[in-house]
């Protein structure tokens, strides 16, 4: 897991908890109570405290959620998290290009 | 074809059992990530960005028709129905969910396959030339020497914890189609002067981070020295490999650190010392094994075939098709097919379900049940009459998978990138694409003739980038994909890793870059015959560097 000691430095605010959900491998993202598949849903952080108490989270979810980490996400025109990197951005939307039955 | 016998089913069996009752003690919450993720790493199982992905293993690329069946059906009912034919002659799922795993590798095991050591710090599985037991070239087949490898090192104990994985592949032919020369040990089978069949043996390539051209440490072994003379070098690995530090790990990184001459004196020496009372044995198996492997009864035929040559006159499609796809067989009137899963536009390597099962039903009714997945994310048919392939080639268009392209520029080796991959810097799928897209005309294709161009996501090179004729390698710059561009690189005999032609590009200007690239090398070849290499030889990087500087112009303008 990346950062998830106390001390850490935290990634840049402000930032999302996410990971891949164990049983079935599918990109979450933790809402405040639970975990969600959309990042316009998840709980933005804009500040450390709440960041810290993000990374506690991350912390208790290893029995439900693999490698969780904090990312840093951008603040969308109506207020919700969307991604601030194109990798957080493939991760939210799934590949770039046409697969399977499609391509 | 060779059949794993009982004794394989029994392990096989045994580990999914094994495997199933760990992945429920995962869910239950009694095994931890960390203690859990050895574990299906050793099972195959990545978990990617978007899904858990499923590396399975195809021994030596060989495999029959109801394995492939199989293998559809798996796509279909837990994958979204396609799978992705790897460079390591493997097949990948990317769609899976943990919780189905058991019974996908019950699946498997059906058909007597299975993801063990397609992953984790052991023998991986062996490679060998996709035309094995096919080719004119071929002083033998390598499949006796790669499957004997594969029965002395599965969950062999005293390898399973190696400092870093390792890669072994084996060649009986002339021309090196298995780029042994890049793998932690390369294997020729070679002929000596007294004419005895026996064994060349290349030690510590690699490419990755570090990339490697692996050294001869023996030039000729006595076939029944194989297993021994393998147990001492990885003895010499397994003492003074790097395991303080994974980006030192790898073999090339020993064999390079101590030089050539120092690892092989110290093999030598591990050598001399064996108790090696394993040679019967190996030289009895081998014979075993060898049964297995016996060519299929193919019957001489005329050669050239009227039938095909009639057809081809009549159908510029199949004559397109047979003059690039078409490989000479050992046996007169015989050819191996080459089915590019290539389509322009589509992701390298990629084939659906619908796609398995024609090439399956083709197998079946052409080859003798029989297929080869090749380390260019191709497939090929090798037991192919070549009266037949008019009528295969009909299939084959029907299916999507007749692109005349095999070897040509748009044949190109991509990894997944971060389409897919957790590791990648950038994605490598879509610039394939845009790239076969520009050279889509089948006749600028032809005119190019033979180039490779192969395509990585990030330094891990497993899209082989450093030994494209173009090489493109993804990064990450100030938050941007970045490519950079590599010419010169060559897997086969004479292994040459490319050189950097300038600083990086963006993705957009990729395209325009290469088709710079092609368009100078047309310019400046002697002719047609002068392959890509010959010329860039001849002529060095300097004519092809405004290639980065000119495209970058022309789409930014157009941008
Ligand atoms: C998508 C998940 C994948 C992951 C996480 C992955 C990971 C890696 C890593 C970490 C290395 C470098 C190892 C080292 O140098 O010690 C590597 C090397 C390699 N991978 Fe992959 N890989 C993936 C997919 C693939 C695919 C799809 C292919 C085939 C198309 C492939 C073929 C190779 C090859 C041939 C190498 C050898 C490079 C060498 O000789 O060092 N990998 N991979
Ligand atoms: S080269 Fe990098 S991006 Fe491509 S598959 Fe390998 S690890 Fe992933």
């Amino acid at each position: 897991m990346r950062g998830m000691e106390k001390s850490s430095k935290l990634p840049k605010l402000p930032l999302v908890l996410t990971g891949n959900r164990l049983r079935d491998g599918d990109v979450v993202y933790f809402d405040g109570s639970d975990w969600t598949g959309d990042l316009s849903g998840a709980a933005l952080a804009e500040d450390e405290a709440t960041a810290r108490r993000l990374e506690t989270i991350a912390g208790d979810s290893a029995g439900v959620v693999v490698d969780a980490y904090l990312v840093t996400a951008a603040k969308g025109e109506d207020g919700r998290p969307a991604p601030a990197h194109y990798r957080e951005a493939i991760r939210a939307s799934g590949p770039t290009i046409d697969f399977g039955e499609t391509a | 074809m060779y059949r794993y016998d009982e004794f394989d089913e029994q392990i096989v069996r045994e580990r999914v059992e094994q495997f199933r009752g760990q992945v429920e003690r995962r869910l239950d919450g009694s095994l931890t990530e960390d203690e859990f993720k050895p574990l299906r790493l050793m099972n195959g199982l990545y978990l990617q960005l978007h899904a858990y992905m499923l590396r399975v293993a195809v021994p030596y690329g060989t495999l029959n028709s109801a394995q492939m069946r199989q293998l559809a059906l798996i796509a279909e009912r837990y994958d979204r129905g396609y799978g992705h034919f790897t460079t390591r002659q493997n097949l990948q799922y990317n769609w899976l969910k943990l919780v189905d795993v058991p019974d996908i590798l019950g699946l498997l095991a059906d058909v007597g396959m299975h993801a063990i050591q397609t992953s984790g710090n052991c023998i991986r599985n062996v490679t060998a030339d996709h035309f094995a037991g096919v080719a004119a070239d071929e002083i033998e087949d390598p499949r006796p020497t790669a499957e004997l490898i594969r029965q002395w090192s599965t969950l062999h104990p005293e390898f399973e914890y190696l400092p870093r994985k390792f890669k072994i592949a084996v060649t009986g032919a002339e021309e090196d189609r298995a780029a042994v020369s890049v793998h932690d040990i390369g294997i020729r089978i070679v002929r000596n002067e007294a004419g005895e069949v026996g064994y060349r043996i290349l030690v510590g390539g690699g490419l990755g981070r570090t990339p490697m051209v692996g050294k001869t440490v023996r030039d000729f072994l006595p076939r029944v020295e194989l297993l021994d003379y393998l147990q001492a070098i990885l003895r010499v690995y397994n003492r003074h490999g790097r395991r303080d530090n994974k980006y030192k790990a790898r073999i090339k990184i020993l064999v390079h650190e101590l030089g050539a001459a120092e690892f092989t004196a110290q093999v030598e020496e591990e050598y001399r010392q064996l108790e090696r009372d394993g040679i019967a044995v190996a030289e009895a198996e081998l014979a075993r094994i060898a049964q297995y492997f016996a060519p299929p009864p193919l019957d001489e035929r005329a050669e050239p075939s009227d039938l095909l040559a009639k057809a081809r006159e009549a159908d510029p499609a199949l004559e397109l098709f047979a003059r690039h796809n078409l490989v000479p067989h050992k046996v007169r009137g015989h050819t191996a097919l080459v089915l590019s899963v290539k389509p322009i536009g589509k992701p390298p390597g990629d084939a659906t379900a619908e796609q398995m099962r024609v090439l399956a039903d083709l197998a079946e009714q052409y080859s003798h049940g029989e297929m080869r997945i090749t380390h260019m994310q191709n497939v090929v048919l090798p037991h192919v009459r070549l009266d037949d392939v008019p009528a295969i080639h009909e299939r084959l268009l029907e299916a999507g998978l007749a692109e005349p392209n095999a070897a040509l520029i748009t044949d190109i080796i991509a990894c997944p990138g971060m389409d897919y991959c957790a590791l990648a810097t950038a994605r490598s799928i879509p610039i394939a694409e845009d790239i076969q897209r520009v050279f889509a005309d089948p006749a600028r294709q032809a005119e190019i003739g033979k180039l490779s161009i192969k395509i990585s996501g990030c330094i891990n090179a497993c899209g082989h980038h450093h030994v494209g004729n173009i090489g493109i390698l993804g990064l990450e710059r100030m938050g941007r994909e970045n490519y950079q561009i590599t010419l010169g690189g060559d897997p086969g005999n004479a292994t040459t890793l490319g050189e950097r032609l300038g600083p990086g590009i963006d993705a957009d200007a990729v395209p325009g870059a290469i088709e710079a690239i092609v368009d100078t090398y047309l310019e400046l070849r002697e002719g047609p015959e002068e392959q890509f290499l010959t010329t860039l030889a001849r002529v060095g990087h300097d004519p092809f560097k405004p290639a980065l500087e000119a495209k970058k112009e022309t789409a930014d303008a157009s941008a």
